[in-house]
């Protein structure tokens, strides 16, 4: 059984655990529909490494993982708040 | 002393209430609940009901064995939006079904349904497991009773009768039955 690492619960079986999508900056309001099209629904799709939230589905806790897409590799998980103070804008 | 009989208890019947938001254990505390910000640990009340931090923003009320039916009533009918203290209550009752699960061959009998290890030197009195039992979403919290190895388990109340053949299932291996709730204490 695959384990990942929750932030609030700790190691869980990958079962647990909801992919949810890239992390990605939520544009400015006042962008343009082919801006906020793009963020809703286009995703980059990358091979590699990427930041991406998961939801760990028993405790509806919100975190986000980095992730190796080629060798499904987690490399980190970390709650918002330590993510965010990471990657202040 | 722990009980060497394995058994399982709907305590459905019973209260229970959360409160969620940003401002809850500030808000509980001044209610007089004893509660701190320790995310998955349960704190034992005066008259024996229990309150389980499930996040720092997040706790659930658990009423004692003995608790009347609106034993929760006050604190959840005394909350005004008004006052702005960031937190709301959450009606438990309506969502999670309530099972009791008591005996020295609970933690091998819910082995077979949870991947957590509930084994009593590894998940001590008042601990909690927000996971996954028999495949459904479910809060584990080791609560004992009369010092008897008492685990609690609660899950989507819309799934309570497939919980509870689960768990009768898995308790039928070590010798468990459903039994009464007056059985937790006597």
């Amino acid at each position: 059984m695959k384990i990942m690492n929750c932030p609030l619960n700790g190691p869980r079986n990958i079962q647990e655990f909801v992919w949810i999508g890239d992390v990605k900056r939520t544009p400015d309001p006042s962008c343009t529909d082919r801006e906020w099209t793009d963020y809703l629904f286009i995703e980059d799709n990358l091979a590699g490494e990427v930041d991406e939230w998961w939801v760990h589905a028993p405790s509806n806790n919100w975190f986000i993982a980095r992730r190796n897409r080629l060798t499904d590799e987690i490399l980190w998980t970390k709650s918002p708040a330590e993510y965010f103070a990471d990657h202040a804008p | 002393m722990v009980s060497a009989r394995l058994g399982i208890v709907d305590l459905s019947e019973l209260p229970r209430l959360g409160f969620k938001g940003r401002g809850t254990l500030p808000a509980m505390q001044k209610r007089g609940i004893v509660v701190e910000n320790k995310p998955n640990r349960a704190f034992r009340q005066a008259g024996g009901a229990l309150c389980m931090v499930l996040a720092a923003s997040e706790i659930v009320l658990l009423g004692a064995l003995d608790a009347n039916e609106d034993a929760f009533a006050p604190l959840e009918n005394g909350w005004r939006i008004e006052d702005g203290e960031r937190t709301y209550p959450m009606p438990r009752r309506h969502s999670h079904a309530w099972f009791a699960v008591q005996g020295d061959g609970a933690p091998a009998m819910l082995a077979k349904l949870c991947a957590v290890d509930l084994r009593p030197h590894r998940f001590e009195d008042l601990a909690i497991a927000q996971t996954s039992v028999a495949r459904l979403s479910s809060i584990v919290l080791r609560a004992d009773i009369a010092q008897r190895l008492t685990y609690h388990v609660l899950a989507d109340s819309a799934s309570s009768a497939y919980m509870l053949s689960c768990l009768t299932d898995s308790a039928g291996e070590f010798g468990g039955s459903v039994t009464d709730a007056g059985s937790l204490v006597s």
